[in-house]
């Protein structure tokens, strides 16, 4: 042990929720012997991070494998995070207390773009070297998840992405990091050459960006021929994969106080707007044996008396009538069964009815844009039929709170398709009073909650300009003055915020140094309105002489080389075309269950798309 | 309603298991038991809860020795085995036994034996010191009560109060008639932060708890 202060020296008494620092709950792990030394980061505060199914998966996965031990590391509250300053305690593990800077691999889950300067807050508050090429004696810095299919704005500061999921490619990662000194620079380095080589790892120092006239315009490899992009990985056969079966168990409530049960990955619906339903492609379903039996385990190894089931579109599932009948009926299973999302059709009254015997608390729905035209433009399949249905069935079995989510800002949206949004509000209130039952006494609750589109990569919409801070609150008023009913209430996302997000999402390697400067003049916690600095961020990027509008407002061009073109999601850049062209057209694209959409995750991706010739 | 089982439990509250409050120690049994399989009886209504209750909750910091639970559970041939419980580190069971249908373990409680432990880093430990502030009769101590302020004498909430190797063995009232957090007394006695450890609850009788 060194003098330096540690965790021993914080007074846990001075900070709200202190169990969030404590580790040892039920599911954490205590491991003696190891030849890995890691972290699995997610950086935002503990209950975020533990709400989120990935960490229990991969933590649990790592450290299913002899030569790991895989703690866990959070953004520490504001409150915790000024005394550890006070104190000079450096970010450290739930588990053992170690410094993150003793570590072998430091591991970061992105999640969204709003948590980077989190990421280098705690590698500046640990010591360790942000660039990846100043770094000498330091832990192997890696990171995955959704951001990381585009990995350029952060390339700098890592070592290597993981591309897609980590099931499989962990394994093959582990193995070969058993046979060298991470933390030496020189071994390091040879490791990574031989990373590269496993299908869905992104070495970024190994592509050399190449710009002309102030465009990127493709990468080269380290001997100067053209790099050759990386195709994401997947666990082709996912219901025999590595299914969770002792999650972490916090002690504190978190956002999602509940077992989390994964039944499916990818979706077929092909929303345009929708990064996830494009880089999680192709659909792999968990069989109904396969999720009553995972059901059962979690709950008796962790004592939670509710199942939520997680996926995209959860209600797609080819069996989930039986599913859920199956998880109610099952005596040693949960109490009771929820989903995460619903859609707006007639199976979703009936499911409800089922799950939701008891309690009738709130539901949400998005039907994300205001008219039929818009919802069409994102191809969002709902039509006002079944809008006007679903509030009929669930108003008329007693529910009275209703929260429906919107984005603002899409392509080709003008004031008629805003108007659409205030009069699903009024149409939800107005279907209340019509059909409710006599035995609810309160009146409608309709929350409605307007986010300010940010186009994504790898998204039909990934060419778009988005909005400028300006026509986003012209938006804001206009549905603020439009939406008058008293039983309607009207939020919406900080344009602030969702126009950073738009720059840190379609960036390239250089905005780094902005990303690093905002962190050093003080932004953290960017998600959260109350630390979130804008100002701060503007003059980062004006002194690194970047423009943001570049980024986030401009219209890309269709021949434009894009930063994450360096990688592969098996969604090919046709397709991604059409789409955009069927979108302006207001065409509509089927779900690819009633017949193959020929997206091009079969070419290189997967040999066979489960969801082929599903119908027929 | 006969074959009601009601089972007492005594569990320790160390390391990093000091950092629980109540609540969170209460949800962290209640799905222990679940995990074992004992089936605990819970209340009615829409938001049922389990049949489960504590002596003398303490502060979130102190460890503890002798924690004291309740439960009650349907009906089974055994009383199950408490000890196989799985608890995060921090917890063990150390007691545990069948009990009748008695009063209510708050009602009971009447007295708990703490370790107060100052850290040593200000001041010498003083012996003497401590014996003479036992020998008091009164020493007044402010404590404000919705929005006004009483004043009470400390001693009458002091039963015993004497130096045990760098640290001081003391019993304090913890019965409804009005209970005395020993963190009050450390912060009298020491300028340091202390260590305050509980080794006992009493009943009215004097008698432990559990035996």
């Amino acid at each position: 042990m060194t003098g330096r202060p540690n965790f021993y020296d914080l007074s846990l008494l001075d900070v709200s929720k202190p169990t969030r620092y404590i580790g040892s709950e039920i599911g954490s792990v205590y491991k003696d012997e190891y030849k890995i030394h890691m972290a699995m980061i997610y950086p935002d505060t503990y209950e975020i991070g533990m709400s989120y199914l990935g960490m229990h998966i991969l933590y649990e996965l790592f450290n299913s494998f002899d030569s790991v031990y895989c703690e866990r590391a959070f953004m520490p509250s504001y409150d915790m995070y000024c005394q550890m300053q006070r104190c000079g305690v450096s970010p450290f593990t739930l588990e053992t207390k170690t410094p993150l800077s003793d570590l072998d691999i430091i591991g970061f889950t992105l999640q969204y773009e709003m948590s980077y300067t989190n990421i280098i807050r705690m590698l500046l508050d640990s010591g360790i070297e942000p660039y990846s090429r100043d770094r000498e004696n330091a832990p192997l810095i890696i990171a995955g998840g959704p951001c990381a299919f585009n990995p350029e704005p952060l390339a700098d500061f890592f070592d290597l992405f993981v591309i897609g999921e980590a099931e499989e490619l962990s394994a093959e990662l582990f193995a070969l990091a058993k046979s060298y000194d991470l933390r030496a620079a020189g071994e390091r380095h040879a490791f990574l050459l031989q990373a590269s080589k496993i299908e869905g790892v992104y070495v970024p120092s190994l592509f050399v960006p190449l710009y002309k006239d102030g465009d990127l315009i493709g990468y080269n490899d380290p001997s100067g021929e053209p790099a050759v992009p990386v195709t994401k990985r997947i666990v082709e056969d996912f219901d025999s994969a590595f299914s969770l079966s002792q999650p972490i168990v916090p002690y504190s409530e978190t956002v999602h106080d509940r077992a989390v049960l994964e039944i499916f990955r990818g979706c077929t619906k092909g929303c345009r707007f929708c990064q996830a339903g494009m880089i999680y492609r192709p659909v792999r379903e968990r069989s109904v044996e396969t999720v009553v039996r995972s059901a059962r385990e979690i709950i008796k190894n962790t004592g939670y008396n509710e199942l939520s089931l997680s996926s995209l579109s959860t209600l797609d599932h080819s069996d989930i009538d039986q599913m859920t009948t199956e998880l109610l009926a099952d005596a040693d299973g949960a109490g009771s069964v929820s989903l995460p999302s619903l859609r707006m059709d007639s199976d979703s009254a009936a499911v409800l009815e089922k799950l939701s015997a008891k309690k009738k608390s709130g539901l949400t729905f998005a039907p994300e844009a205001g008219s039929q035209r818009m919802r069409d433009v994102i191809n969002k399949g709902i039509t006002e039929e079944n809008i006007l249905e679903t509030f009929t069935n669930v108003f008329g079995l007693g529910w009275f709170r209703m929260k429906l989510y919107f984005m603002i800002g899409l392509p080709t949206e003008t004031d008629p398709d805003l108007l659409g949004i205030a009069d699903i509000g009024d149409l939800a209130v107005r279907t209340f009073n019509e059909v409710k039952p006599a035995s609810v006494r309160k009146g409608a609750e309709i929350g409605i909650s307007a986010s300010c589109f940010v186009p994504k990569p790898f998204t039909p919409f990934q060419w778009h300009g988005q909005n400028s801070i300006d026509e986003f609150w012209d938006k804001i008023n206009f549905l603020k003055k439009r939406i008058t009913n008293s039983r309607v209430k009207f939020t919406f996302h900080d344009p602030y915020v969702s126009w950073l997000e738009g720059v840190l999402a379609r960036g390239d390697r250089r905005i780094a140094p902005a990303i690093l400067s905002a962190t050093k003049k003080g932004c953290m916690m960017d998600g959260w309105s109350e630390h979130f600095k804008f100002d701060l961020w503007m003059q980062a990027f004006e002194e690194n002489g970047i423009d943001p509008k570049y980024y986030n407002e401009r219209e890309r061009s269709k021949t434009e080389f894009l930063p994450w073109d360096i990688l592969d999601c098996g969604v090919s850049k046709d397709f991604l075309k059409r789409e955009y062209k069927n979108a302006v057209n207001e065409k509509v694209t089927r779900d690819c269950r009633d017949g193959c959409l020929n997206c091009g995750i079969m070419n290189g991706v997967t040999d066979i798309c489960p969801m082929i010739g599903f119908y027929g | 309603m006969d074959s009601l089982i009601k089972v007492r439990f005594r569990y320790s509250k160390t390391g990093m298991g000091v950092y629980l409050g109540h609540l969170e120690v209460s949800k962290m049994f209640d799905r222990a038991f679940k995990r074992s399989g004992i089936k605990l009886r819970y209340s009615e209504g829409f938001n049922p809860q389990p049949k489960m209750s504590f002596a003398a909750p303490i502060s979130v910091g102190f460890s503890s020795e002798y924690e004291m639970g309740e439960a009650e559970l349907e009906l089974e041939e055994d009383i199950p085995k408490f000890e196989d419980l799985l608890l995060p580190r921090g917890f063990e069971i150390l007691q545990y036994r069948r009990i009748g249908r008695d009063k209510s373990l708050m009602a009971r409680t009447n007295s708990c034996d703490y370790i107060i432990t100052p850290s040593g880093c200000f001041d010498e430990f003083d012996p003497d010191r401590i014996l003479d502030f036992a020998e008091q009769d009164y020493f007044p101590f402010e404590k404000i009560r919705r929005g006004k302020k009483y004043t009470y004498n400390l001693m009458d909430y002091i039963n015993l109060l004497e130096p045990a190797d760098g640290s001081v063995k003391v019993n304090l009232e913890a019965g409804s008639a009005g209970a005395l957090n020993p963190r009050i007394l450390a912060n009298i006695l020491f300028k340091e932060d202390c260590q305050i450890h509980r080794t006992a609850i009493y009943d009215i009788n004097s008698k432990l708890l559990i035996e």
